[in-house]
């Protein structure tokens, strides 16, 4: 038993840490072209759109949730004080959770069924969407069976994140918490590992520049409505942009 | 298909297990030490076993238990010496494995008194059912759920743990249910828990943080009142039915959203519009 906790709570979260950024600036490097989510918004876009939102919405509110809960959880303690802000925040974090599962089952879906985007799909996407849908599986698990995760985060996995950043990892009560909420930790650290390998990279070249340049105009020289038989040679212009 | 809900079923259980094996000291102690031992009363027919844990290594204290004459023969110092000084009376080998010897330890550890000030009185000891008023129950119930703050800025009881108590919010499911805790561990159980916490969670959250004698003395007051009343309490489906109702308007929201920028999403490529 010891080996095992000390397997996923010490030694595994540094092979995680380092992994990830010893993966990401070799890979930055190495395939600068290839570090982003690799979009496949010009290959299908209905379904895209009630996949993709959702799913966003809801793990941007999660991650930046963790995170404050992580970096300052004496305030997140003060804000769930009162029962009625701890049951806002609960409501409102468990509706991200569903967001972000019922966004990526649609995404993962569209994956495995639209024959273009099963094209650009390779096993590290199945393998990731996989890893996504159980990791946020578990979390709602946690929500709902241990519930005011919120507030015992602060208590319990807060100290345990920061004393792993101090390099004197204290696993007291990691061990002593219900499987369901380990497994949650360990997929979670599983996730950062992989970030390098595969289409998440684009999480860290997030192209916030975009909220304030200018506006593009794109400008076409050939008729945009004609449908074109893709089979056939070009006898307009031939791409340029790739 | 079977095999993995097999490996599920035994999953499940090794973790049932090994929850409630943290939960047992107090009867485990009940029906094997108490008969020779005491926590803090003095000698019986074995040694007073007060703050055991801080005399001995739990290592040493499993093996003693599940055979003393195993260790007496192996020349252990430690073990001949208590051998002698109680009359070298055999302590029959216990059937227990080491959880469950973890488990009595830490029940002893809660029970056990301030060891560095013995003569000064715990809350426990002040405690008295008859002096609780309706003052110290407020109290308590308002440090239980939050809305006291604590002098020491420790987390509220009710993120972790829930009691059903008429009008109280609902706390959490992480820990154990309180409500009947003054059976399970009475005044001096608890009081021992709150000033001096065997859980890593609970040492985490209070022990840089302490609850003063004063806040346990009030958790005492509503723990009791909560104990009293917990024939008459149910588990209130008020709450879940809050939180569902709060999803579910939640989703909606979003879906009404989501499908108010549909209208505005470009929903096929130029050419096929």
């Amino acid at each position: 038993m010891n080996l095992y906790n000390n397997f996923f709570f010490v030694a595994f979260p540094y092979v995680a840490v380092i992994m990830f950024l010893i993966g990401t600036i070799y890979r930055y490097r190495a395939t600068k072209f290839k570090y982003s989510s690799i979009a496949s918004q010009f290959l299908e876009t209905r379904r895209l759109y009630w996949g993709s939102v959702p799913f966003h919405w809801g793990i941007i509110f999660l991650f930046f949730g963790h995170l404050t809960a992580f970096l300052v959880p004496r305030y997140v303690l003060l804000w769930n004080q009162q029962p009625l802000r701890l049951a806002i925040l609960e409501i409102t974090a468990f509706v991200a959770g569903i967001l972000t599962f019922l966004g990526l089952i649609n995404l993962f879906y569209r994956r495995l069924s639209n024959p273009r985007i099963k094209k650009v799909t390779n096993y590290a996407d199945i393998i990731l969407e996989i890893l996504l849908l159980t990791e946020i599986f578990f979390g709602l698990w946690v929500a709902y069976a241990y519930r005011w995760g919120s507030s015992w985060f602060a208590v319990v996995i807060a100290p345990y994140l920061k004393s792993i950043f101090e390099f004197n990892p204290q696993t007291d009560a990691i061990v002593m918490l219900p499987l369901v909420v380990q497994l949650h930790i360990i997929f979670a650290f599983l996730i950062l590992l992989l970030i390098p390998f595969t289409r998440l990279v684009h999480l860290l070249v997030f192209p916030l520049s975009y909220l304030w340049r200018p506006y593009q105009k794109v400008i076409w020289n050939w008729n945009r409505k004609k449908i074109r038989n893709p089979k056939m040679g070009w006898t307009i212009h031939k791409p340029q942009n790739n | 298909m079977c095999k993995n809900f097999l490996v599920i079923l035994i999953c499940f259980y090794s973790l049932t297990v090994s929850l409630n094996a943290q939960n047992q000291g107090d009867q485990l102690f009940l029906q094997r030490c108490k008969v020779c031992h005491t926590i803090g009363d003095g000698k019986l027919i074995g040694p007073d076993l007060a703050n055991i844990q801080n005399r001995r290594t739990k290592e040493w204290i499993i093996k003693f238990v599940q055979s003393s004459q195993s260790l007496i023969k192996s020349g252990d110092s430690v073990a001949v010496a208590v051998f002698n000084q109680h009359n070298k009376v055999v302590m029959p080998d216990q059937d227990l494995n080491a959880n469950q010897i973890k488990s009595i330890i830490e029940f002893i550890a809660i029970n056990s008194p301030d060891a560095n000030n013995p003569s000064q009185k715990t809350p426990a000891q002040i405690f008295s059912p008859a002096l609780v008023t309706n003052l110290d129950i407020e109290r308590g119930r308002k440090i239980f759920d939050g809305t006291s703050r604590l002098t020491n800025n420790g987390p509220s009881c009710i993120s972790c743990h829930n009691v059903n108590y008429a009008g109280m919010f609902n706390g959490g499911l992480l820990a154990i249910d309180l409500t009947g805790a003054f059976t399970r561990l009475g005044a001096a159980g608890i009081d021992g828990i709150l000033r001096n916490p065997p859980f890593p969670s609970m040492v985490n959250g209070f022990g840089s943080s302490p609850l003063t004698d004063e806040e346990v003395k009030s958790l005492l007051a509503f723990l009791y009142e909560t104990n009293k009343k917990s024939a008459l309490q149910f588990s209130s489906l008020q709450l879940q039915f809050t939180l569902l109702l709060g999803i579910v308007v939640g989703l909606n929201i979003v879906l009404i959203v989501l499908l108010i920028r549909w209208h505005s999403v470009k929903k096929y490529s130029t050419n096929l519009r």
